[in-house]
């Protein structure tokens, strides 16, 4: 895992200050910096392109509006962005919990640190409705596989494999602590792992096919 | 629930697919065209600021230092402090005698406000109470005079006590 470098800290409180104090560009240097691991963390929490365009905007909204409290002393500012990123989309998640089935309700209503106690199943009772949106069908696959695991073990995943972030940002991101971070990534492994499988048996050819065609692709990259 | 050594090879070739796939993919253009906007409209406020642009970033750590000159020197000549000698004699407690504000954010945050202000203000000592702070059963119920620094969209930052 790669850690945000010093001077990328430095950068972005720089750009912080100059966009407190109204500076144009300044704001449009913070949103090429962090746009872009946001929306992909956004589309792959939320299952949804609309979905993550709208908390891309909300995100830098609220930093222009200056809404958010951020403290350089707890860590980066990309840090504190997913963690904001994540909070729109929990949000997001509460209205739509309203109209869920009341067994998949309830589950989804354990708080985060009742989760690891209670055994809770690692696969999302009520998984959002997907999109196509990768044209690379193994990915489409592997995202949509990705979008079984219930939430709370899907940001773990998502931000430690996808945004390479490091297992104290991830604590600090989703108010848990290290622990539960290890067990989580562990946990969400072996299911997506599990779920690829159940699928590569249920479509052989098709993965089959796409799998050799993913194997070509790596072979032409070496 | 661990994953062998080939399960967790066949798993990291996954994501690393993924991944690969992810990074052609940015938020549409259209996000940063509204954000921009937003920024606009926030900073499009009178005659004032269009005339002096950034200057004023230039200006407010001036301009706050001035004011807090000024009103350390207001503290100091103020008739207040000739008038109640018993108690500024209370060196924590007296008005400007340079008593040390305590931090109610980082320093960091502190120093990043761009325009920071000086409050008079009561503080309940049900509050120092509830900040660990030992206080008379008696007088819980009593307030103490503060001076709050806060900031522009009146956030305490900072705060100190004065005479009562």
């Amino acid at each position: 895992m790669t850690a945000m470098p010093l001077t990328d800290t430095n950068l972005d409180l720089n750009l912080l200050r100059r966009l407190r104090a109204g500076d144009h560009d300044a704001l449009s240097m913070l949103y090429d910096r962090h746009q872009g691991p946001l929306y992909r963390f956004a589309i792959l929490r939320s299952g949804s392109s609309d979905t993550a365009a709208d908390v891309v905007q909300d995100v830098f909204v609220a930093l222009i509006e200056n809404k958010l409290a951020f403290d350089p002393m707890r860590g980066a500012l990309s840090s504190f962005l997913f963690g904001v990123a994540r909070n729109f989309i929990l949000k997001r998640d509460e209205a739509q919990r309203r109209f869920l089935p009341m067994h998949a309700n309830q589950a989804n209503q354990a708080n985060d640190s009742d989760r690891d106690d209670i055994d809770f199943d690692v696969v999302d009772p009520a998984p959002p409705v997907l999109d196509r949106l990768l044209a690379d069908q193994r990915a489409e696959v592997v995202r949509k596989a990705l979008a079984r695991i219930a939430p709370h073990y899907r940001d773990v995943l998502i931000l430690y494999e996808m945004q390479d972030l490091s297992y104290i940002e991830i604590a600090d991101i989703c108010h848990i602590d290290i622990g539960t971070v290890r067990s989580r990534l562990s946990r969400a492994r072996a299911k997506l792992l599990a779920l690829l499988e159940v699928d590569e048996m249920a479509a052989p050819d098709r993965m089959q096919r796409s799998t050799n065609t993913h194997d070509t692709k790596q072979e032409a990259a070496r | 629930m661990n994953l062998d050594q080939h399960d967790n090879n066949q798993l990291d070739r996954e994501l690393d697919h993924l991944r690969a796939q992810l990074l052609m993919h940015n938020t549409p253009a259209n996000v940063h065209a509204a954000v921009m906007k937003r920024f606009a409209k926030k900073h499009s406020a009178g005659p004032f600021s269009f005339r002096f642009g950034n200057v004023g970033q230039w200006l407010a750590p001036g301009t706050a230092l001035a004011a807090s000159v000024a009103m350390s020197a207001w503290m100091l000549l103020s008739p207040l402090a000739a008038i109640t000698p018993a108690i500024t004699n209370d060196a924590r407690l007296s008005r400007g005698n340079n008593a040390p504000f305590f931090a109610l954010q980082s320093l960091e945050q502190i120093a990043l406000e761009p325009n920071p202000r000086l409050i008079e203000t009561q503080i309940p000592k049900m509050m120092l109470a509830n900040m660990g702070m030992a206080v008379s059963p008696e007088m819980i119920g009593e307030s103490l005079r503060a001076e709050m620094l806060v900031s522009a969209a009146g956030q305490p930052l900072a705060l100190r006590f004065t005479a009562q």
